[in-house]
C-alpha cells in the first residue's frame, strides 16, 4: 500500500481543527461534515467524493447537535476519517489519477455527479461506514473527555482563588488542546481501520465503477428523509411548503 | 424588580474592546465539561476586561472570577449578549460607591442566571434547529449543481448571521444593559426561525426531484414510479416525525457492499 505521509498529516490537521469547531472553538461550522468532507476530499485530491459523503453525512446527521449537556457524534473527525478512506482504497486499488486544473482540485465543477463514476461504489459505501461508525465511537470519547474536564474546574477554581485571570485563561486553553487531540485520536482509528479494511475489502470480488449499486443511492435517500423531518413541524403550511419545493424542483428538470 | 426594564444609560464599548471580547467568545466552550459547562469559558472570556477593572486589587480580582465562574451554559452565539450585559454592569459596580455596586452586581447575577436560559432557548431553536438543516438543505441543492460552491454557501449562509449575533450581542448588551433582553424578545427574532425552517422545506422538496434526475435514473418509465415511490417514502417517514439514526445509514451501506459483492458473482 502506498501512503503518502502527506496527505495523512494534513487529515488529521483537519480532524484537530474540525473536533475543535464542532464545540471547543468557534462552531464556524468547518467541523460540520460538508465542510470537513469537502476539506479531507481536497486534501486526497478527490474533492468531488468529499462533497458526496460530506453532504450525505450531514444530511443524516441533522437532527444531531452538540446543545447543553447532549451526547453527540463526533461527525467532524468522523467525516475525516470516512472521506481519507478513499485515499487508501484508491492507494489499494489504483484510479484517481484525472489530470485536473486548480477549479477541478478545490471541486468547483459545474456536474459534479459526473464524476461520482470514476470510483468504486464500494469504497464510498466503505468510506460512509466507516465515518458513521468511527462518529459513533467518538462520541463515548466525547462524553468521557467531558467528565475528565471536571479536573480544569477544579484548577480554574485555584487559579481564582489567587486572582490569577492567567490561570483561568490556561485551564480554558487546556480544555481546546483536549478537544482537538481527541479528533486527531478519533480520526486516527477511524484511518487505521480504514487503511486494513480496504486492503482486505478491496481484494472481495465486487462490482466495479460505473455499474449500478443502490447502497449510496439508498443512503441518500435515507439521509435526505433525516434531513426532512429536522425540519417537519407537522402543520399543514409543512406540506405546502414542501410540495412547492417539489413542483419547483421538477419544474427546473423539465424547462432546464 | 423586572430585569429587562432595568435602565441605563445608553453607552458604546470601543471597537478594541468589543472585537476583544467577540474573539474571546468563540473560546467559551473550550473547557466544556458536565460538571461546570460553560463556567470556565465564560471566566475566560470575561478575562480581559476583569484584569483592566481589577488592576492592582487582587482582593477585587479574586472576587470577579468567582463571581464569573459560577454556572453558565447558553447558546454560544448569542453569549455575546450576557458578555456585554456583564462587562457593562461590572465597568458600572467598579465606579459606584459601596452599596450601589453590590446592587449592580446582584442585578448581575440575578440577569446572568435568568439570561442564560432565555437566550440559550432562542439560540438553539434558531441556530440548531433551524439555520443549520436549513442551511444544509440549500447547500447540498447547490452542491448538486456547483460542487464546492454548495459546501461554500453552506459557511457563509450560517457564518453570516452567526457572526452578525456574536458581535452585535456584545455591542447591544453593553449599550442597554440588562434591558437588552427587552429589545431580543421583543423583535422580529421571534418570527425568523419559521421563516427560515420554510426556505429549508422548499430546497429539501426541490431536492426529491433533483436527486432523482443528478443520480441518472433515467426519467421515462423509472423516473415516473421513482417519484411517487420516493415521495411516499418521504411521507412515510415525516408522518413518524421521529427521525432516522445513524443505523439506517448503516444498514444503507451494508445492503449496498452486498449488492455489490453479489453483482459480481453473478
Amino acid at each position: 500500500m502506498d501512503v503518502n505521509w502527506v496527505v495523512l498529516f494534513g487529515l488529521l490537521a483537519l480532524a484537530a481543527w474540525a473536533a475543535a469547531d464542532t464545540a471547543a472553538f468557534g462552531q464556524f461550522m468547518v467541523g460540520q461534515p460538508l465542510a470537513a468532507g469537502w476539506l479531507a476530499g481536497i486534501i486526497i485530491g478527490r474533492p468531488i467524493e468529499g462533497l458526496f459523503l460530506g453532504g450525505a453525512l450531514q444530511m443524516l446527521w441533522s437532527r444531531l447537535a452538540p446543545v447543553g449537556a447532549a451526547a453527540y457524534p463526533d461527525v467532524g473527525p468522523a467525516t475525516v476519517g470516512g472521506v481519507g478512506t478513499l485515499h487508501f482504497w484508491t492507494a489499494s486499488v489504483g484510479g484517481a489519477g484525472e489530470s485536473m486544473g486548480w477549479g477541478a482540485r478545490l471541486g468547483f465543477v459545474t456536474n459534479p455527479w459526473e464524476w461520482r463514476s470514476a470510483l468504486d461504489p464500494m469504497a464510498l459505501l466503505f468510506g460512509l461506514g466507516i465515518a458513521l461508525v468511527s462518529g459513533a465511537i467518538g462520541q463515548r470519547f466525547v462524553v468521557a473527555m467531558r467528565r475528565h474536564n471536571a479536573d480544569l474546574g477544579r484548577a480554574a477554581d485555584a487559579a481564582a482563588e489567587r486572582g490569577d485571570f492567567g490561570g483561568v485563561e490556561r485551564a480554558n486553553f487546556l480544555g481546546l488542546v483536549r478537544a482537538a487531540g481527541l479528533g486527531v485520536l478519533v480520526a486516527g482509528g477511524a484511518l487505521l481501520i480504514g487503511a486494513a479494511g480496504a486492503a482486505l475489502v478491496s481484494r472481495v470480488p465486487h462490482a466495479v465503477a460505473g455499474e449500478m449499486n443502490p447502497g449510496p443511492l439508498l443512503f441518500w435517500w435515507i439521509a435526505l428523509a433525516a434531513l426532512g423531518t429536522s425540519l417537519w413541524s407537522g402543520g399543514r403550511r409543512d406540506w405546502l411548503w414542501l410540495l412547492f419545493g417539489v413542483a419547483c424542483g421538477t419544474a427546473f428538470l423539465i424547462l432546464g | 424588580m423586572n430585569l429587562a426594564r432595568h435602565r441605563l444609560d445608553e453607552k458604546e464599548l470601543p471597537l478594541p474592546r468589543q472585537l476583544a471580547l467577540v474573539a474571546r467568545s468563540f473560546f467559551l466552550q473550550s473547557a466544556w465539561s458536565f460538571e461546570r459547562m460553560q463556567s470556565i469559558g465564560f471566566a475566560a472570556l470575561m478575562a480581559g476586561e476583569g484584569k483592566r477593572l481589577t488592576r492592582g486589587r487582587p482582593d477585587a480580582a479574586r472576587d470577579f472570577l468567582k463571581r464569573h465562574l459560577s454556572f453558565f451554559n447558553t447558546n454560544p452565539p448569542m453569549a455575546g449578549y450576557l458578555a456585554g450585559v456583564s462587562v457593562r454592569l461590572e465597568e458600572e459596580a467598579a465606579a459606584a460607591p459601596p452599596d450601589e455596586s453590590a446592587r449592580l452586581l446582584d442585578d448581575l447575577h440575578r440577569f446572568k442566571r435568568a439570561g442564560v436560559s432565555a437566550f440559550a432557548a432562542w439560540g438553539d431553536t434558531f441556530f440548531w434547529a433551524t439555520l443549520r438543516p436549513a442551511g444544509t438543505a440549500l447547500s447540498v441543492l447547490v452542491t448538486l449543481f456547483a460542487g464546492a460552491w454548495g459546501a461554500l454557501a453552506w459557511l457563509i449562509v450560517y457564518n453570516a448571521a452567526h457572526l452578525h449575533y456574536r458581535y452585535h450581542g456584545v455591542r447591544e448588551g453593553y449599550r442597554y444593559g440588562p434591558a437588552v433582553a427587552g429589545r431580543v424578545g421583543g423583535s422580529r427574532l421571534k418570527r425568523l426561525p419559521d421563516v427560515v425552517r420554510r426556505v429549508g422545506l422548499l430546497s429539501v422538496g426541490a431536492l426529491v426531484p433533483l436527486s432523482v434526475s443528478a443520480a441518472r435514473i433515467d426519467f421515462g418509465t423509472v423516473g415516473l414510479l421513482a417519484f411517487p415511490a420516493a415521495g411516499a417514502a418521504i411521507v412515510v417517514v415525516l408522518r413518524r416525525r421521529g427521525g432516522l439514526g445513524w443505523e439506517w445509514g448503516l444498514l444503507a451501506v451494508l445492503l449496498g457492499i452486498a449488492w455489490s459483492v453479489a453483482a459480481a458473482g453473478r
